[in-house]
């Protein structure tokens, strides 16, 4: 029982950094409650084998990544694999708070900001993997090596790649135009 | 910049690089989630049960490490007995060429049961 109240307080201490990088990596919150719990179970199941030689929230973010990927080939199959941020669940980019600017360029901003995102979601699946995980969550690259058992070489390239078509994307089409149509190359 | 097209083919090296810092503090935002509150409780009652544990200890290790020890000095003994008969050298080796392979087998076996 004391091991399930630890494991407890490591579910309390991460909820929020794995349903946050779960939300970007899937682009929707339909389904993210669940795909968070299978995070954490398979953390628990994984955690006999778990010799410690990185931090668990490194390991979390591999669980996580993989379980992004479990998401991404069921989209693929129910062919459903674009998924608009516009819709009214999501949106959080409209909430959040810029203090010091007027309402005009908040709006701007807000704008903005659903453009990378949908931009985002056009990119490969590594490309916004490692945007995610270097941006949002800060990680090394050392970090990103490791979640995604790759070489950091490999990793500077795809970050670099990824944010030179997230740039292309967005130069290519207007920032009023509020279509989610991929305009990166993939 | 609301309205305004981003098509353009000739963007200045500084008009390059605010929209690289655009993108950046784009994706440095942290989106806001909202985890309910029962999550981490219903994460825990998710958990598989345990299986207990066999506190049942083996000696299979020691019980194949005395068998070769005895085949080892039975065939030393033999082999002194019998100091001119053919290959001894031979049938030295093949012995500890099972016992070897029995080895092999063995850790094979453990290492796929523990997966």
């Amino acid at each position: 029982m004391s091991t399930d109240l630890t494991f407890e307080q490591v579910v309390r201490d991460h909820q929020e950094m794995v349903f946050r990088t779960l939300l970007r990596l899937t682009g929707s919150r339909e389904h993210l409650d669940d795909l968070a719990q299978d995070v954490f179970l398979r953390l628990y199941r994984a955690l006999p084998s778990f010799r410690g030689e990185a931090l668990i929230t490194t390991y979390l973010y591999r669980i996580a990544v993989n379980v992004a990927q479990d998401e991404w080939k069921r989209r693929r199959r129910d062919r459903n694999s674009h998924v608009s941020l516009s819709d009214d669940t999501s949106g959080w980019e409209d909430r959040l708070a810029h203090p010091d600017r007027n309402a005009e360029q908040q709006m701007e901003e807000s704008e903005f900001a659903q453009s990378v995102e949908e931009q985002l979601q056009c990119l490969s699946e590594i490309e916004r993997t490692i945007l995610v995980l270097y941006h949002q969550e800060e990680r090394s690259y050392d970090q990103i090596a490791y979640a995604l058992g790759m070489p950091i070489g490999t990793v500077r390239t795809h970050l670099h790649r990824g944010r030179k078509k997230l740039r292309e994307g967005l130069q290519q089409r207007p920032t009023h135009e509020r279509s989610a149509t991929c305009t990166a190359n993939r | 910049m609301h309205g305004e097209s981003l098509n353009q083919q000739d963007l200045s090296p500084e008009a390059i690089e605010h929209l690289d810092q655009r993108i950046v503090r784009a994706l440095e935002a942290q989106p806001k989630v909202s985890v309910p509150a029962d999550f981490a409780s219903r994460v825990a009652r998710r958990l598989p049960a345990k299986h207990p544990t066999s506190v049942t200890s083996t000696h299979y290790g020691q019980g194949t490490m005395l068998i070769g020890i005895l085949l080892t000095l039975a065939a030393l003994v033999a082999l002194s007995l019998h100091p001119t008969g053919p290959d001894r050298f031979g049938l030295l080796e093949s012995m500890l060429f099972a016992q070897f392979l029995g080895l092999v087998v063995w850790f094979s076996v453990l290492r796929h049961n523990t997966r």
